[in-house]
């Protein structure tokens, strides 16, 4: 133990300097206790996320400028710009959540539906994303929950609420069709018909635990 | 189904259980930040080295007999509410500083946290799921489940579970709401608003990082002191606080703003609860010093405003204001993002209405099978963003704790606190985490000539075992080509 004899009071560590006035102390007894680790001071998420988010706005500004600078004509800088926000909201999602598939599917889901749409749409806009990448993405985002939460019921139940959400999200891309953004009709109808099966599927398979489970989402 | 099937493996508790959040926990999720953990930590402090693999087996069981504590929280569309974890907790080695974050946006892990160094055992409460009369309960339940792993049939387990089982029949319950019923908000006058309040200031730490100072005091010694004012231990503390805040950054301010401790109070007693869930009110004890206010002159207001705030019909009013907004029509279908950012405007507003809190947890025992197996106990109240120091008070025994945890470099109110503590002859020693860097592994310094030296050995090395590899290939051919001739 040590003593500080400015403030009067016994030290329980074995720190020379006092913690209180930060002055030197003298040592009275060889015992001493350690009670707190020592903290490095690490790489943060927080300065990870910093890092990123400034590389991003790095990359976009010099696409930016080139682009200005030796005018080509095509949208390759938009389109560049687009898939860096793609890549950083990614990013983001895969870094503030400890991993939950089925958050990370649903926002894949958006991103890369937005980023082909983007692309698409500057290229001409041939309606490929809208034809048929927009559907399956859907198609497959539903499968995929559903499959996760019929093999691991236990640990994926909450996902119920994604499967509703992306459910929806498949009834509601037959609006593209019936706005006539899309051309081709069987790839939306799919993909409502197959993301409402699942979402039907775990009503009927388990439809106390999916009750419950709404139940719990959107209790008053 | 029956019940028993629907018991998780770990938690032991009803797979299909979930909850509302009880009233105050409500305003917890939505102020919880990064550098607002809202996070506690009760630290047992133990006579020998813990057993991390003890301590692990322990936990496991503890959350056996309190599944009220092995939850999650997720978010519904209109409230959060909490959903049974059946995972396993870990118990680790102490690694981040005290009351790091434990619930983050996306993140649904535990609600505590349970780590070791030497010998404390620290629990981390995140305050949403309890108070600190919750964690007190889970920790003397974990303590004594750790004692049952150490040392067997000494430390029976059917006690505690008899114990805990009797105090947690209603866990659950939201003691807020039910105890409003008798709750009459027009009780008289009308609350007054009170002013805004003098506020510590300072440069703070980056991230989670929280300086904790705690001094361990005879609770004799203290008590003797509080009882030749005629104060309780509160109130003499409550007190040296403002005393303290007086002495030293409040002499550079213009002084115009009073200087209030907020005191959050156990209502359980008061109101015959017995939950593991929050149930505390806050009362909020300002003195305006004027120049050279002696320490009589201000433990005599704060008694006052004690012996006022102290009643069952303060906090009577205080719980109902809180149940009335709850039950605003309409209320309930608002989406949860738009209640979380109301909250938040309420919840700062009202922050400005104090200088620093005190939270008094009081005297904490153990079972007496235990009880001399235990040094101490400690109690940390995590950092804020908008409050730099916070101060807590725990007892076990003769041992008592005034910790406090700050997230600024400024030490001088503890300064002087302690030192005034020191010279009315209480015997006083400080422990803080203000820990040295472990000693660096050097490096032994190289002359040029022997770097040089370093590096053509290190190049020979290589070409000796190049060398041996071509040597070994060249062998390995030969006999192959043996072999083949020998065919
Ligand atoms: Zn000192």
């Amino acid at each position: 133990m040590r003593f500080c004899a400015h403030c009067g009071v016994k030290l329980a560590n074995d720190n020379p300097k006092c913690p209180l006035c930060d002055m030197d102390t003298e040592k009275i007894d060889d015992e001493f206790s350690l009670d707190y680790p020592y903290i490095k001071s690490r790489f943060t998420r927080g300065l990870l996320i910093r890092l990123i988010s400034f590389m991003a706005v790095v990359f976009a500004s010099a696409s930016f400028m080139i682009d200005h600078l030796v005018p080509t004509g095509s949208p390759w800088a938009l389109i560049t710009i687009a898939a860096i926000v793609y890549v950083w909201i990614s990013a983001m999602n895969l870094l503030r959540h400890t991993p939950n598939p089925a958050s990370i599917a649903l926002c894949q889901l958006f991103c890369i539906g937005g980023l082909v749409f983007f692309i698409d749409f500057f290229t001409g806009f041939y309606r490929w994303s809208v034809n048929f990448v927009i559907p399956f993405l859907i198609i497959g985002a539903a499968i995929a929950t559903t499959l996760m939460i019929a093999i691991r019921p236990m640990k994926y139940r909450a996902f119920t609420i994604y499967q509703f959400v992306i459910a929806a999200l498949g009834v509601l891309s037959v609006l593209l069709w019936v706005f006539g953004w899309s051309e081709i009709e069987w790839p939306v109808v799919t993909a409502a018909g197959v993301s409402i099966l699942c979402f039907l599927a775990m009503l009927v398979f388990s439809y106390r635990r999916t009750q419950h489970e709404l139940k719990k989402r959107f209790h008053v | 189904m029956s019940y028993k099937n629907n018991r998780s493996p770990h938690s032991g508790i009803d797979e299909t259980y979930w909850n509302g959040l009880d009233n105050t926990a409500k305003l917890f999720p939505s102020i919880t930040t990064t550098r607002s953990p809202n996070v506690f930590r009760l630290c047992a402090v133990l006579f020998d080295e813990v057993d991390p693999a003890a301590l692990q087996t322990a936990l496991e069981k503890a959350l056996a007999i309190m599944p009220a504590f092995a939850l999650k929280l997720n978010r519904g569309l209109f409230w959060y509410y909490f959903d049974v974890n059946n995972e396993r907790p870990i118990v680790t080695m102490e690694h981040t500083y005290p009351c790091a974050p434990i619930y983050r946006a996306g993140e649904r892990g535990f609600l505590f946290r349970v780590t070791y160094y030497h010998k404390r055992i620290n629990l981390e409460m995140y305050h949403a799921l309890a108070d600190g009369m919750g964690a007190v309960s889970f920790m003397r339940v974990l303590v004594y489940c750790y004692f049952n792993v150490i040392s067997g049939s000494e430390v029976p387990e059917e006690d505690i579970r008899r114990e805990s089982d009797e105090a947690a029949r209603d866990f659950g319950e939201d003691s807020f709401v039910i105890n409003s019923e008798e709750c009459s908000s027009e009780s008289g006058t009308k609350a007054v608003r009170e002013p805004e309040a003098y506020r510590l200031g300072g440069f703070q730490y980056d991230g989670t990082r929280l300086g904790v100072t705690s001094a361990y005091i005879p609770t004799s010694a203290l008590l003797e002191l509080a009882r030749e004012q005629g104060a309780t231990l509160s109130e003499y503390v409550t007190a040296l606080l403002i005393f303290s805040v007086f002495n030293t950054s409040y002499r550079r301010s213009l002084g115009k703003r009073p200087i209030t401790i907020s005191l959050p109070v156990n209502l359980r007693g008061m109101f015959a609860s017995n939950t593991l869930r929050n149930f505390f009110g806050h009362m909020n004890v300002g003195v305006l010093p004027e120049r050279g206010a002696s320490f009589e002159d201000i433990l005599a207001a704060v008694k006052e405003r004690f012996s006022k705030c102290l009643t069952r019909e303060y906090f009577e009013r205080q719980i109902a204001s809180h149940v009335k907004i709850e039950r605003i029509p309409g209320v309930k279908f608002v989406p949860i993002w738009l209640k979380n950012l109301i909250m938040r405007g309420f919840y700062k507003s009202s922050e400005k209405r104090h200088t620093l809190t005190f939270s008094n947890l009081g005297k904490i025992t153990l079972p007496p099978v235990i009880a001399d197996r235990v040094e101490r106990f400690e109690a940390y109240i995590g950092g804020s963003e908008t409050h730099v120091k916070k101060t807590s008070l725990c007892s076990y025994g003769d041992s008592l704790t005034l910790s406090f945890s700050s997230t600024v470099d400024d030490n001088s109110l503890e300064q002087f606190l302690l030192s005034y503590l020191s010279r009315k002859g209480v015997p006083i020693t400080v422990s803080s985490n203000e820990t040295a860097p472990p000693p660096k592994k050097v490096k032994p310094k190289l002359s040029k000539e022997e770097k040089l030296r370093a590096k053509t050995d290190k190049k020979t090395e290589k070409a000796d075992k190049k060398a041996t590899k071509k040597a070994n290939k060249a062998e390995k051919k030969a006999i192959k080509k043996a072999k083949k001739e020998k065919k």
